[in-house]
């Protein structure tokens, strides 16, 4: 079975961090200059009946909370500080950093004097005296207009990423399920099954029309339900259930004698929400590995039940083995080319219910297909016992 | 060898669901001029009783545990193979493949009409004494070069893998099988069963001989020009002139 790191990578916290950076790396040297700019304007229209006043100066001040914030900004989106911080509700998203607005004075202030001190001693420039008082008030006005209007773009910034990503991840979501499902329905409705159980129902015509009209009332509502396994609502287990020991029936129709079914279903999970058509490819990969390669007669275990508080249900076989020789091969040895392409194709089926179980429910679910210490192979599915999300 | 008309056909049914077998069962009880007279459930089975009870038709279904059924056509020997109708439910390469080579097939689910067609035109085939390659051909060409052959082994037959195969040699009608726990005898000409294992793998090294590329150790250069094989078992072979060439342009690489 493929590990887990074999699987696409499909859009996850990792790349939205990556992506928001790469962004933030054009937008930011822009926006922090353009902000520079205009407070710098503000401040010299400001000075404007102050005379004395060098033009560059208001520009060099004002550079001062530019250079600060524009570091912490970019720490920030380099630590993937804004990532872990929810933008959603805006109001506690803004409460959230207003509240630091004293701390960004007082760091304003510390900063500004500390300039003013340093190029006063080592540039030998002269500042108008202003009271302390006013001159606190002045600059924390100034940095706070500073501060909040580079909130409300970072704010906007970061909720356009959001959505953007939200809108790509949900692309991708739709995406995969609908491949997945396809590929559901097409190993549901895989036309080798439908000819075959098509050719039994002809054979029993003959013999025993009532046995014909059932398998045939059970193919209709097999096709009825892989048709509505199109849509992506779970159904109970019940349901699920049901509709594979349909599956079940047609193929013992067909493989009469070589193969016994048993289910062994704790009665407590029986409605436990599942994926529509999740274990029926692995049911007919029981058949198509175990049944349909041996003479004998193979034992197929559907079993559900809860393990530590999550839905466990395997799919177990008693004519197959993973690696290579066995049973499979009743007289033959063992390197055949049908038995590794087989191999190949199961993989791939398995492949699309593990990407199904991760895109529905994250890490909570797994897959698992292993060969058994008494010989023969269990697929086993682990699910939430109570999902939190369906898409 | 086409049965006289009057001659009872002995037909093989081969498949490995029983509800289809059974269905063949009851539509060839209805023909005067078919007789039933094995039933087989697998391919390595259909094959030891086509080699053993030597029916003039063999219904083959393609998708069976332990043998496909092209696999069982392939290894029939062009000449002496039974007539064949392919019973498949699904394989459209494969029907392609039939329908280039003039090969009777049935898909499944078949009604009673188009297998009746389909035995008109194996009677028309019996008649007419017309070749019986057609499958076997098919077959080859739809599956390459095999991985596995049937060999006897005793009463019953076993898959061995070619890969395992170090050398062939032509005995009157038989082929010896040479691999490395033992030698099957296999009642084929060597000419057929190379067409069966493909160019790539064995090459023709005399008249009587060939070997398995990938077994061939060395060549040794003898006196007159000639060459001996020596394979990785150690067995020396002597190489043909009219091969020479050929094996040596392969055994460069």
């Amino acid at each position: 079975m493929p590990a887990p790191g074999e699987l696409t990578s499909m859009p996850g916290s990792a790349r939205m961090h990556t992506h928001v950076i790469s962004v933030m790396r054009v937008v930011l040297p822009g926006l922090l200059l353009l902000l520079w700019l205009l407070v710098s304007l503000v401040e010299k229209a400001l000075l404007i009946h102050t005379p004395g006043v060098p033009l560059w100066r208001p520009f060099l001040m004002s550079l001062i909370p530019t250079v600060g914030l524009g570091i912490l900004l970019w720490w920030a989106l380099k630590s993937g500080y804004f990532e872990r911080v929810p933008v959603a509700p805006p109001r506690y998203w803004f409460a959230r950093y207003l509240r630091a607005i004293p701390l960004v004075i007082v760091a304003d202030v510390l900063l500004v004097l500390a300039v003013r001190e340093a190029t006063s001693l080592f540039l030998d420039l002269r500042y108008g005296y202003i009271p302390f008082v006013l001159f606190v008030v002045y600059e924390g006005i100034k940095v706070t207009l500073f501060y909040i209007i580079w909130l409300g773009l970072l704010f906007g910034i970061l909720t356009l990423q959001r959505w953007r990503e939200d809108a790509e991840r949900m692309m991708g979501i739709q995406k995969a399920l609908a491949e997945a499902q396809l590929s559901q329905l097409q190993a549901q409705l895989r036309p080798h099954f439908l000819f075959n159980a098509l050719n039994t129902v002809s054979s029993l015509m003959m013999t025993d029309p009532l046995r014909a009209d059932r398998m045939l009332a059970q193919l209709g509502d097999l096709l009825r339900a892989s048709l509505s396994a199109g849509r992506h609502e779970p159904v109970p287990l019940r349901e699920e259930l049901k509709i594979l020991s349909k599956y079940a029936e047609i193929m013992q129709e067909r493989f009469e004698g070589r193969v016994v079914m048993q289910w062994e279903v704790a009665e407590d999970v029986l409605d436990v929400p599942v994926p529509p058509m999740l274990l029926q490819p692995l049911l007919e990969n029981a058949f198509k590995h175990g049944v349909e390669r041996n003479t004998e007669t193979v034992r197929i275990v559907v079993r559900a039940g809860q393990v530590d508080g999550s839905l466990r249900l395997d799919v177990f076989n008693s004519g197959s083995s993973l690696n290579g020789s066995g049973a499979a091969l009743a007289n033959g040895t063992a390197g055949t080319d049908g038995r590794v392409a087989g191999l190949d194709e199961h993989r791939v089926g398995l492949r699309n219910c593990q990407e199904r179980l991760r895109l529905l429910y994250g890490s909570a679910a797994e897959l698992n297909i292993s060969d058994e210490p008494t010989g023969g192979v269990c697929a086993s599915v682990r699910l939430p016992c109570q999902p939190q999300t369906m898409h | 060898m086409p049965a006289a008309d009057n001659a009872l056909i002995r037909v093989l049914v081969v498949d490995d669901e029983s509800p289809a077998r059974a269905k063949l069962r009851r539509w060839l009880a209805e023909q005067p001029d078919l007789q039933l007279v094995a039933e087989a459930q697998g391919g390595l089975m259909a094959a030891q009783l086509i080699a053993a009870a030597r029916p003039d038709l063999v219904f083959l279904d393609i998708q069976m545990p332990d043998m496909s059924g092209l696999e069982v056509a392939a290894q029939l020997q062009s000449e002496s193979a039974p007539l064949v109708v392919f019973v498949t439910a699904h394989d459209d390469h494969a029907v392609e493949a039939f329908d280039l080579g003039a090969v009777d097939y049935l898909l499944k689910p078949y009604d009673r009409g188009r297998f009746l067609r389909a035995l008109g035109r194996i009677r028309q085939r019996i008649h007419d004494g017309s070749r019986r390659a057609g499958p076997v051909q098919a077959a080859r060409a739809r599956l390459g070069a095999v991985r596995r052959l049937p060999v006897p082994d005793g009463e019953t037959l076993r898959l061995i893998d070619c890969a395992t195969i170090h050398w062939l040699e032509a005995d009157d009608n038989y082929v010896q099988v040479h691999t490395p726990d033992r030698v099957y005898l296999l009642r084929r000409t060597l000419q057929d069963l190379l067409q069966q294992l493909g160019e790539e793998r064995f090459a023709r090294i005399h008249k009587s001989t060939a070997v398995n590329v990938a077994e061939v150790a060395a060549l040794e250069r003898l006196p007159k020009g000639d060459y001996d094989v020596r394979l990785r078992s150690g067995t020396c072979l002597r190489l043909s002139r009219r091969f020479a060439d050929n094996l040596l342009e392969r055994t460069r690489h």
